[in-house]
């Protein structure tokens, strides 16, 4: 454990010399790219105006499928994210958006805040209309599955992915859950800078 | 009296540190931070019996969560598809062999070969903490009760960081 901050600090100084962009993306890149710049869902931050899946001329839009109450899977996609995100220069060309799947729990409150604390920026994106919601999901590739048990427990089940977008409205990187933050920011690079 | 409970308080702790000389360790136990309206959490941590084991419950003070569930996140299988329109994926090209849902189970018991670490980590096994009491803050610790098959207890401090 000792050994890990002169390897941290060796690995910032290697940073600073100058960002690794991988020759390849840890990501997966689907041919050909799916086209999802023509789907949106209404935006809580801008008062549930369209927001269509189309990053900023020459950035990024990262793209999440996922619900508050998921302990495990969600927080971690998004802890990585913020991760790779935190000292990157670029960061400020990258936007953030999580569309919830869960929006009979994940009302306008829950949601904005769920993901503004990990990203103060970020956009919420929640519909009630399933039929909306599913053809957004379906443009990623993204599934999601919401059940009551017997016993009244709401179960969700969900595509782990993480999903970058290009400035065409282009999917350009699939992540499957477990990418390391590395690998992200890496890939987060290699989009930037004309991957 | 109050000297006797310090005392027992110290041994207490000293049992607590020197968990790992029992027949049961939990090491690297801890928490990721709770993001504002987050009501579940997960607990992680590295589980190691002397002898064949199970864990079989987990518990917090209701302070922390009145719920403890032991969780596990697993990945579904194409003919454990529950929705209907689940040939998105096939159609896209598909990228991790069955549509990569993932949902998490219950599990009942955890088991914990004699001499083995068994993790407890992201995307795997964990303690889930549901309907939480108070956000989990960097630099927070609470206690987590274990139980085993064999009748063992372990009481594991649980650290939160940013994860």
């Amino acid at each position: 454990m000792k050994l890990l901050r002169p390897l941290l600090a060796v690995a910032v100084l290697l940073g600073a010399c100058g960002p690794a962009i991988p020759d390849e993306p840890a990501g997966i890149v689907r041919d050909p790219a799916p086209e999802v710049g023509s789907v949106s869902l209404p935006d809580l931050d801008a008062d549930g105006r369209a927001f269509p899946f189309v990053a900023g001329a020459g950035g990024v839009l990262v793209v999440y499928f996922g619900y508050t109450s998921c302990p495990d899977v969600c927080p971690t996609t998004l802890a990585d994210l913020r991760r790779a995100m935190a000292d990157m220069d670029e960061a400020e060309s990258i936007a953030v958006a999580m569309a919830t799947v869960d929006p009979d729990r994940d009302t306008p409150e829950v949601i904005s805040g769920y993901l503004h604390s990990f990203f103060p920026e970020g956009h919420p994106l929640r519909t009630e209309d399933d039929a909306e919601l599913r053809a957004a999901a379906d443009a990623f590739g993204a599934d999601y599955d919401v059940t009551t048990s017997e016993e009244g427990d709401v179960e969700v089940a969900h595509t782990g992915f993480l999903y970058a977008v290009d400035d065409q409205g282009q999917l350009a990187l699939t992540w499957p859950f477990g990418t390391t933050w590395e690998d992200i920011q890496g890939d987060l690079r290699w989009l930037l800078h004309g991957g | 009296m109050k000297k006797m409970v310090v005392m027992l308080s110290a041994l207490a702790l000293f049992a607590t540190a020197c968990s790992t000389s029992g027949p049961i360790s939990a090491d690297d136990a801890w928490a990721r931070e709770s993001a504002m309206m987050q009501s579940a959490a997960a607990v992680y941590m590295d589980l190691t019996a002397d002898e064949d084991d199970a864990l079989v419950s987990a518990s917090v003070e209701s302070s922390v969560a009145p719920t403890v569930e032991i969780h596990e996140t697993t990945e579904m299988g194409p003919d454990d598809e529950m929705s209907g329109d689940d040939d998105d994926m096939g159609e896209e090209g598909d990228m991790s062999g069955d549509g990569g849902m993932m949902q998490m189970v219950p599990v009942e018991q955890v088991d914990l070969p004699a001499g083995e670490t068994v993790s407890l980590e992201p995307g795997g096994l964990h303690i889930m903490l549901l309907d939480l009491t108070e956000p989990l803050e960097i630099g927070d610790e609470f206690d987590v009760d274990l139980e085993f098959e064999s009748g063992e207890t372990l009481s594991v401090t649980v650290e939160v960081r940013e994860g």
